[in-house]
């Protein structure tokens, strides 16, 4: 049954589609993809994972959260002042789309993360104070980047290294890491804000926000 | 002499362990424990306070999960169980050391204690709360609140769901305590940017934070540690005291570690052998604390000695001596500096006094009571009434913190319980959705009360998964299986309602049995879960109005790269025209674009939706292809998260290559109908494919001619072109021209617009020849400066106007130059809609001497205008422009043949300007949007699935006011 899911799946097609080709649900072809993409992974050792071994709970009986969630997301959360937590969700579709982009099999391109800080900048990509870049092996899904400056505000990106470029595929919010000294002398003082329905300033998490915002 | 203050801060909280189903769980023993060992014994001590008519303060935050708890009468009943268990044992235990004097006498003494509890308990029937509302009421212990679950806030992912967590909270407590909470006990103290916005939105006056927090504000607080600071959004932050804390706390030199203090860690449930203690444990046989403890800590790695209670009591009332005196010195070396009395906030957990620390009851005890009659230094407030007292308070922007290991997040994100997040992030996002899915639907039948209580349980579960305390036990590695599988439970139920929420179906019997294992909250409301924006009125309205519009009009993605007010060539005018036409037949159209330099986001522009998104990088940083790709990435993702919103297009119109992997894509993703429209070509643009750039194009351009459903070309030419190069067959092929709108009469302030364009442009009273387009090589705009170089001997008057930009702007004006005809040409870059239709209309001659040109839709508008034509005979031009009939023509790439036209035309002003008469009429007959949009809308029709009969007229003729 794997061999066939893998074989629709290779056919762009979706896992609803796959599902009701297969005659199973949608959870069952994902808990199938799921074991054998473990199996996959005993298979070929790593021998550098780089990734820092996981309290995870293994894939014991009566597992049912899922490992993927379908959800293209990069997310960088502050550990402290100079660690940031990334973790993110690359989905098969988007993997799909970027194959056709780079005319190659997405599992052989080189995967990577980009740090950018852009503290006081609107960025556009290209203004950032510096980045720093990180190769992510294939099944990575979170990283810790250390020796961050506190106070400052960081964007990540995930990427691809195509031709020794970096290609990025998914943009994270931005988030600032805590200051951990006095405040300098001089520093403006501040005003009251008394609007609460939207944010005057940086916030370190998100708002829903839903596609429609103007009104006619 | 009176310096300043002290605000004695305790806080309550335990997570959720009340396991309706069974009652062996050990983790439910954390309850009864604390009940026993601190909770009563606290409240014992205030209530004796209040007696003895003591004016104490104090502040207690109790955590709704613990408030919960305190309120089930199911816990109720099972601490009575275990209270009378507990009073047996002591029982036991007095009986069994009639032999040893010093044991009998602390058995007696936890025998005394156990039944003086009892008594309590009996008078309350064994419900804490009518205790905590009698102090709360006593205007001396100022009770506050806690985030719902104990969350750890910075690490919730969205606004919405701290904000559920917040007025859960705040709504729980008001309804046990009868008493809205103003302050609040940030779990773990945790702050992070833009949570006071959130505070101050639920109306809390103040939090709690550590002192490094207060340190490292910005700007420098001048009063430090010892005065509240505000947050930007008005509300005050208290610093917890370092050496305070440090005192009570530390496990080094901290009160608690005294060796006459009792010692924790040597319980008779350990100690007893099986058969003497095994109804008093965990029915498995596991060994428990009872609570029985005979022993003092003695020393380090010594044999531990019999407890004292004397010399501990005394040692308790040393100790809050001690930690007074440190008080007094405190403010009033402070008091010196500070130009008010200063405040030292002392916070504590609540389960350290009597649990962790026997004697700790007895410390508050002497502390409260000599604080309040003995001590002339210090006086005890609450922060309220500290607030009140001091109202202004200097406003700083706090960081990102907590008053955990190292001060920040660390406990609660990393290696051991960093993959929480995912799961939870996920669930937060997925709530809001099926909440914004809920409350759009208008129905209030059978199903929806079935959905309301469906999110109403999946709020308990993501809010009981969100609880500090789980992270904190992996972190701690202590009992790691209980954490995990109750997130894991939490998390699975949840994500079972949801779908349950999202596929309409519901198990009652399911959503039943899940409200009963977990009892709390039952006031919990799912909108807090709703997006601030669905709040506003208007915004929901105009939503539920284009909800409601679906189901009789196909809904139309329409995907161009370029779109007003960015527009580089003839492209974004015609999608722009055509979208506004569709409206005004009804169709939904939602046109995705790049957000260019405008801000990313959604707006409705005269009826069209126009979702401009974001790319990366800007198109002149990156390589092009690139910027393209991130573009579709861009696009595929603003519908995802559409759909995600419960707007389900029915149809995709893609407009060239550019958008060609988005359209590609969302067709396979969800199967929808795709129609292309191509516009040019990159084979004909360079005629001929010349570089790998230009094959990956062509490449890219079959792809989507190969997958879309249906394409539209908007000239023969094009028809035969894609017929020719990509082997399309002419059935799946549609030729639907471009329109133009007809220009409005010509007005008098039109007239002086036009004399103050020629005044400025400088031109004189001759003729003017106009070009308007893409600077680029296909366009021949360089042989149109020949051209007029040959011609200046015989027209010397004559004016050249080239409007448009692009990359060979810097080339053709330094060709202008070695034509040595620079003063007769003018160069105006790109020009707004405005001028350029007063250009064509000031024009005595349009020129398009296009080496290709698809369509030309430069040449239609031309023709609009009534302004006399003169056009290259290739591409789509050649079906438009028909010689000496209503324009004249040249050989295209011929400068002879555009000399000799150009020099017919303006040696024959009458025959030039018949002509362009002939043009305006024809243009507005054959290439009316009306018409054009009519014949589009039929060929959606056509691959759109099951549309009743009885609708078509709709689509089709009817229009819209």
């Amino acid at each position: 049954m794997l061999e066939k899911i893998l074989q629709l799946k290779s056919q762009s097609m979706t896992i609803s589609q796959i599902a009701e080709e297969c005659g199973l649900t949608i959870g069952q072809v994902k808990y199938r993809l799921q074991k054998g993409k473990s199996k996959s992974e005993q298979e070929s050792h790593q021998p550098n994972h780089q990734l820092p071994q996981k309290a995870e709970p293994d894939d014991n009986q009566g597992w049912r959260l899922a490992s993927y969630y379908g959800r293209d997301i990069i997310k960088a959360m502050a550990q402290g002042p100079t660690v940031l937590f990334v973790y993110w969700e690359i989905t098969w579709p988007r993997m799909r789309m970027v194959a056709s982009y780079l005319q190659s099999d997405y599992r052989q391109i080189q995967k990577g993360i980009r740090i950018y800080d852009v503290t006081d900048r609107l960025f556009d990509g290209h203004n950032a104070h510096w980045h720093r870049d990180f190769q992510i092996q294939e099944e990575a899904n979170g990283w810790y980047v250390n020796d961050l400056q506190p106070d400052r505000t960081y964007i990540v990106d995930f990427g691809l290294f195509d031709q020794n470029r970096f290609c990025p595929i998914l943009r994270s919010e931005s988030v600032v890491t805590p200051r951990n000294t006095r405040a300098v002398w001089g520093e403006p003082l501040i005003e009251p804000v008394t609007q609460t329905s939207v944010p005057s300033w940086f916030e370190n998490f998100s708002s829903y926000s839903l596609y429609t915002k103007s009104t006619p | 002499m009176h310096h300043g203050y002290l605000a004695l801060v305790l806080h309550a909280h335990l997570p959720y362990v009340r396991h309706g189903d069974r009652d062996d769980c050990l983790e439910e023993r954390w309850i009864y424990e604390a009940m026993l060992e601190s909770y009563l014994p606290i409240l014992l001590v205030c209530e004796k306070l209040l007696e003895d008519r003591i004016d104490f303060r104090l502040t207690v935050a109790v955590s709704p999960t613990l408030l919960s708890m305190l309120e089930d009468e199911l816990v109720q009943s099972r601490f009575r169980i275990h209270l009378r268990k507990t009073v047996e044992l002591a029982g036991r235990e007095v009986r069994r050391s009639v032999e040893h004097p010093k044991e009998h006498r602390l058995a007696k003494m936890y025998l005394e204690r156990f039944r003086e509890i009892v008594t309590y308990c009996t008078k309350h029937q064994y419900s804490l709360i009518p205790a905590l509302k009698k102090l709360q009421d006593s205007g001396c212990v100022e009770v506050i609140t806690c985030a719902a679950t104990h969350a750890f806030l910075p690490y919730v992912e969205t606004e919405e769901a701290i904000r559920a967590q917040l007025l859960t909270g705040i709504e729980t407590h008001t309804r046990i305590l009868g008493k809205r909470p103003t302050g609040i006990w940030l779990p773990e103290c945790g702050y992070t940017l833009g949570l006071d916005r959130l505070l101050k939105e639920a109306g809390i006056r103040y939090f709690f934070v550590d002192s490094h927090t207060i340190q490292h504000a910005t700007p420098h607080p001048r009063r430090g540690l010892y005065a509240p600071l505000l947050t930007p959004y008005d509300v005050a932050a208290f610093a917890r005291d370092e050496v305070a804390s440090r005192q009570v706390w530390s496990s080094y030199d901290g009160y608690p570690g005294d060796f006459d203090y009792r010692e924790y860690y040597r319980d008779i449930g350990f100690d007893r052998e099986m058969t003497y203690i095994e109804p008093y444990i965990h029915p498995a046989g596991i060994r428990v604390h009872t609570g029985l403890k005979y022993h003092r800590i003695t020393g380090k790695n010594v044999e531990k000695d019999w407890y004292d209670p004397q010399l501990a009591r005394e040692k308790a009332e040393a100790h809050a001596q001690h930690f007074l005196e440190h008080r007094e010195r405190q403010v009033r070396e402070t008091a010196v500096w500070m130009d008010r009395e200063p405040l030292v906030v002392a916070t504590y957990d609540a389960e350290l006094f009597g649990h962790w620390w026997y004697e700790g009851p007895q410390f508050l005890d002497h502390l409260l009571r000599k604080t309040a009659m003995a001590s002339d230094e210090v006086r005890l407030i609450t922060p309220a009434a500290y607030l009140e007292r001091y109202p202004e308070n200097d406003r700083a922007r706090l960081p990102m913190s907590s008053w955990g290991r190292n001060g920040y997040g660390e406990v609660w994100l990393n290696e051991r319980n960093d993959w929480l997040y995912r799961h939870l992030h996920q669930a937060e996002r997925e709530m809001v959705e099926a909440v914004i899915q809920v409350h759009r639907q208008q129905d209030h039948g059978e199903k929806a009360e079935f959905g309301v209580r469906c999110l109403r349980q999946a709020a308990r579960e993501l809010m009981l998964a969100q609880s500090s305390d789980w992270s904190f036990i992996m972190d701690g590695q202590t009992v790691v299986e209980y954490a995990v599988r109750r997130v894991h439970d939490h998390l699975t139920r949840f994500f079972e309602l949801i779908e349950m929420v999202r596929s309409d179906q519901y198990e009652p019997v399911k959503i039943q049995s899940m409200e009963m294992a977990y009892p709390l909250f039952p006031d919990v409301r799912e909108r807090y879960y709703l997006p601030a924006s669905m709040h506003k009125v208007n915004v929901s309205q105009q939503m539920v109005a284009v909800s409601q519009a679906h189901g009789t009009q196909p809904r139309i993605l329409m995907l161009s790269w370029e779109f007003p007010p960015y527009v580089v060539g003839g492209l974004g005018r015609a999608v722009y025209d055509l979208a506004i036409h569709l409206v005004r037949l009804g169709v939904e159209v939602h046109v995705l674009t790049g957000s260019a330099d405008r801000v990313a986001g959604s707006e409705w522009l005269e009826g069209i939706h126009v979702h401009r998104v974001n790319t990366f990088s800007t198109a002149e940083q990156e390589d092009f292809l690139q910027w393209v790709f991130q573009l579709n990435l861009a696009i595929v993702d603003t519908v995802e998260q559409m759909r995600r919103e419960g707007f389900y297009p029915d149809l995709i119109h893609a407009h060239d290559w550019l958008v060609g992997w988005a359209a590609v894509e969302m067709k396979h993703r969800w199967n929808l109908p795709l129609i292309s429209t191509i516009h040019a070509l990159e084979h004909g643009r360079h005629q001929g494919i010349h570089s790998p750039l230009q094959q990956r194009i062509h490449d890219c351009e079959r792809e989507l001619c190969k997958v879309s459903d249906r394409i539209f070309v908007c000239s023969q030419y094009m028809m035969e072109e894609v017929k020719r190069l990509f082997g399309m067959a002419e059935e799946k092929m549609c030729l639907i021209y471009n329109g133009v709108e007809s220009p409005p009469d010509l007005s008098e302030e039109m007239s002086r617009h036009m004399e103050e364009v020629r005044r400025e442009l400088g031109l004189g009273q001759g003729p003017m020849l106009f070009f308007v387009g893409r600077l680029v090589k296909e366009k021949g705009v360089h042989l149109l400066l020949h051209a007029v170089s040959r011609l200046r001997h015989e027209h010397p008057d004559l004016t050249l106007v080239i409007a448009g930009k692009g990359p060979m702007r810097e080339e053709l004006q330094d060709l202008a130059h070695r034509y040595g005809i620079a003063s007769e040409v003018r160069f105006l870059g790109f020009v707004e809609d405005e001028r350029r239709n007063v250009l064509f209309r000031l024009a005595d001659v349009a020129v398009f001497p296009s080496l290709y040109e698809p369509f030309g839709i430069v040449a239609l508008e031309a023709m609009s205008f009534g302004t006399p034509l003169l056009a290259a005979d290739t591409g789509g031009l050649r079906e438009i422009v028909r010689h000496q009939e209503n324009g004249v023509t040249m050989y295209a790439g011929d400068v002879d043949s555009l000399v000799n036209q150009l020099r017919w035309l303006l040696n024959h002003p009458e025959d030039r300007i018949f002509m362009s008469k002939v043009a305006q009429s024809e243009v507005q007959s054959r290439y009316a949007w009306t018409h054009l949009a009519q014949k589009t809308v039929e060929q959606y029709r056509m691959l759109l699935p099951a549309v009743r009969p009885d609708e078509e007229v709709d689509l089709v003729s009817s229009k819209v006011p």
